[in-house]
């Protein structure tokens, strides 16, 4: 999919990545590098499944896939038990600008401290969809982290959600 | 004029032509250590491809070859049931996973060991309404991820048992488009040979794969105790060639081979002296004859 400036007649470029809604559509921005007229593209969940049936991320990632990456991240009801058996080769750069942006929505990082959960706040992530929740609780906790937050209530979420445009 | 589709250099910074690149490159690197890489198929359901693609994995190992087996029935994978390692676990490194090892050191794969439980279907995380859109890309992906991210090491012979569907060799070729070649599983029975002709059409007509050769399984009943033979279905002409694909075999159907299946271990390994394994191993022996010489069966 690539987009066009029809009244510059020039491809246009990556801009920004407003994340993943609660639903689980995405919203990518494109702006002209000639006249900097900006389209945002909108994906349904199903066009958002899609995409990320392929294997791919929109905007290219920082580390190589794992292996098996797509199959272990979406398959449902799968067995735990595989084990690693060898460290993980480290990170490498990319020249892509979205992959800085997008990596904090899909990539999984070094796992740091675990942050207290409020029963409140626990229910609420309990109610976003199943297949994105781990990305959301991801996104908060680098946010509450961010801010200094040791416990993530609704207020924290709420915060989380308006910092990310969500 | 207007730009069109082509006239665009890159993907805007989007990256995703790169990423399809790169994983086309990965699955190319890791079948350079495969010799050959033969699909068993049929186009019909339920005329036996499973038992036949893990005889014929026995009957090469046993003849020394380095051998693997890919369970490409994502919803109905049957192959760990019948190579004996259901359950086994699954280990991994940075490079990829390492597949279980069945009798002779058959190497497999398969979505049975990642499901958790019998009776777990394979069900993926996502938007659950209109999973049409998605669900045969991520099928496709999940075989890619199969083929590309093992670690095979070097294999003689890497056998891919297809799920029933005409179509399914084609998303194979798609992603192996240097198939060496198929062999075809049919029953005796006029229903399954209308449709295993369309995939041999399929097959030889339109993606120019090379078809090694018809198995007719299920041939007839052998009786366990007298040893006589039986029909199992209503008599159809003996032919030799089926849409012009010669046959390798006609496997008779043996109620044993239905309980080596389900023990995990292939009949031509545990009772090789019957005529159903004597007639694997016929089938086994035009495919090793095919691979040598790279020519079809005759």
């Amino acid at each position: 999919m690539k987009f066009v400036c029809i009244e510059c007649d020039e491809p246009m470029k990556f801009a920004k990545n407003d994340g993943l809604d609660d639903d689980g559509s995405l919203s990518v921005s494109f702006l002209c590098p000639s006249c900097e007229w900006g389209v945002t593209l909108l994906t349904n969940p199903q066009e958002t499944q899609m995409v990320r049936s392929l294997g791919v991320k929109i905007g290219g990632s920082t580390v190589p896939p794992k292996p098996m990456e797509m199959l272990q991240t979406h398959l449902a009801g799968q067995r735990s038990e595989s084990r690693e058996v060898a460290v993980q080769e480290p990170a490498s750069g990319s020249a892509c600008p979205f992959s800085a942006l997008v990596q904090d929505v899909y990539q999984e990082t070094e796992a740091p401290a675990a942050l207290l959960w409020s029963a409140e706040a626990t229910e609420r992530l309990q109610r976003v969809p199943e297949f994105i929740r781990p990305m959301a609780q991801k996104g908060i906790e680098t946010f509450a982290r961010e801010q200094g937050v040791a416990e993530i209530t609704p207020n924290v979420m709420e915060a989380a959600r308006e910092h990310m445009g969500m | 004029m207007p730009k069109r589709y082509r006239d665009i250099t890159g993907d805007g910074g989007s990256n995703v032509a790169g990423q399809v690149s790169a994983q086309a490159e990965r699955l190319k690197a890791r079948m350079a250590g495969v010799r050959h890489a033969i699909a068993v198929m049929s186009g019909k359901g339920g005329v036996g491809k499973s038992a036949i693609t893990a005889n014929l994995a026995a009957y090469f190992a046993r003849e020394g070859w380095r051998v693997g087996v890919v369970d490409a029935d994502i919803n109905g994978p049957s192959i760990a049931k019948m190579l004996g390692v259901r359950g086994h676990s699954l280990n991994l490194d940075a490079g990829g996973v390492f597949p279980a090892l069945g009798p002779l050191d058959i190497r497999v794969i398969s979505m049975d060991l990642f499901l958790k439980e019998d009776q777990t279907p394979v069900v993926w995380d996502g938007p659950q309404a209109e999973t049409f859109v998605w669900r045969g890309t991520m099928e496709m992906h999940t075989l890619r991820e199969f083929l590309a991210d093992v670690h095979w090491g070097e294999l003689d012979i890497l056998l891919i048992d297809l799920p029933p569907g005409t179509d399914r060799l084609a998303t194979l070729n798609d992603l192996l488009p240097d198939l060496h070649g198929s062999v075809v599983v049919t029953i005796p029975s006029a229903v399954s040979q209308l449709i295993v002709s369309k995939s041999i059409t399929m097959a030889r007509d339109l993606l120019r794969t090379p078809v090694i050769g018809l198995v007719e399984n299920m041939t007839a009943y052998v009786c366990p105790t007298c040893g006589t033979t039986h029909p199992l279905f209503a008599p159809t002409p003996q032919a030799e060639t089926l849409a012009g694909v010669p046959l390798l075999g006609r496997v008779p159907f043996d109620p044993r081979m239905a309980l080596a299946g389900d023990k995990g271990v292939p009949f031509i390994l545990e009772d090789a002296a019957s005529p159903a394994a004597q007639a694997l191993a016929q089938v086994g022996e035009g495919v090793l004859n095919f691979v040598n010489s790279g020519s079809p069966v005759s």
